[in-house]
């Protein structure tokens, strides 16, 4: 019996529920939808309350109001995946867009035959894809020929006409050169300079501020 | 006697939008917005109580508070887009106001879905 009571009150209590809202609906033409949803709402109420009492059981199957219940994702993740993805796909760019532009300078730059460009790192601005600034990383010392990579290897000419490779003998032991290497850093004044001369032409040519180019040795 | 204060304003913004509209009627669309929105801050700090008691009934009878924000967010809906219709018509722009209420039923239905699949999936589940 006193189940019965409270299911009652409830269902009152649904109902003054109901005729509140419905004063506050707008008279226009509105009107009709918000009280169907509404009248959902009521049905879905009187449901819950009646499950109540005949089996709780069946108020816990009850769906949670969200849109996951349809059977898709909630939005909430599709729209994080989206971001997440487009995220990707801008790096992606930036990164392909960074290596173009870094090919390009190399290439401008290494034109002329007397400095060496190794390296140049390209900032993009990630807004508006602007560059925002360049660095080209010169070779200190002198250049290296064309067939530079000849230098440590032997090459014999084959009966084709080709090159073949000789062994190359790996010898282990204290480095004995070490002078080799204390010329890194080192640019002459004429290096300098020519970087300098080569940084302000890339500057034109990308129509840059001559402060977003920049070059470095080593 | 708010409900004076806010006649008062109504009647003068009417007169007035009346007036302008002979001679200049885009500024009586001007008006009859701000009239608008001047009354509806006079009476935004008493929804809040109405709201109130609504959380109260909703909690006495075991509604869950998902569902209440659910229907005071098709009404908000409701009431935007019924008061932006009307300045439109006002403004002689019916066709904006028929899409503004297209696209307020678009939202309200999109609210309503999950509600929709909730009783359908409850009535399904009465049937043995």
């Amino acid at each position: 019996m006193d189940v019965l009571r409270e299911l009652i009150q409830t269902i009152i209590v649904i109902v003054v529920l109901a005729v509140l809202v419905e004063m506050l609906l707008p008279n226009g033409d509105m009107r009709r939808y918000v009280k169907m949803v509404i009248g959902l709402l009521i049905i879905m109420a009187v449901l819950q309350a009646a499950a109540g009492v005949v089996n709780s059981q069946f108020m816990q199957e009850v769906p949670a109001v969200t849109v996951s219940d349809t059977g898709a994702p909630p939005l909430e993740d599709i729209m994080a995946a989206g971001e997440e993805l487009s995220a990707i796909n801008r790096d992606k760019a930036e990164q392909q867009y960074c290596e173009g532009l870094s090919g390009q300078v190399l290439a401008l730059v290494n034109m002329n035959s007397e400095v060496q460009a190794v390296d140049a790192r390209v900032n993009v601005d990630r807004e508006n894809s602007d560059i925002k600034e360049i660095t080209i990383v010169f070779l200190a010392g002198d250049k290296e020929p064309a067939g530079g990579a000849k230098e440590g290897l032997n090459f014999t000419d084959n009966e084709s006409g080709a090159l073949d490779v000789q062994p190359v003998v790996v010898e282990l032991g204290e480095k004995t050169d070490v002078h080799e290497f204390s010329r890194v850093n080192e640019a002459t004044p004429e290096q300098k300079k020519i970087a300098a001369e080569l940084t302000g032409v890339i500057a034109e040519f990308y129509n840059l501020k001559p402060d977003q180019v920049k070059y470095e040795f080593q | 006697m708010d409900i004076l204060q806010i006649s008062g304003i109504a009647l003068t913004g009417a007169v007035l939008a009346v007036v302008l509209k002979q001679k200049s009627p885009p500024m009586a669309v001007l008006l009859s917005i701000a009239v608008g929105v001047i009354i509806f801050l006079l009476v935004l700090g008493k929804i809040g109580a109405i709201v109130d008691i609504l959380q109260q009934l909703s909690e006495r009878a075991d509604i869950s508070t998902i569902y209440l924000g659910t229907l005071l967010k098709i009404i908000g809906i409701a009431y935007i887009a019924d008061f932006i219709a009307q300045i439109c018509r006002d403004a002689d722009q019916g066709a904006f106001a028929t899409k503004i209420e297209l696209a307020a039923k678009i939202m309200v239905l999109v609210l309503a879905v999950p509600i929709v699949v909730a009783v359908l999936q409850a009535l399904l589940r009465l049937v043995p």
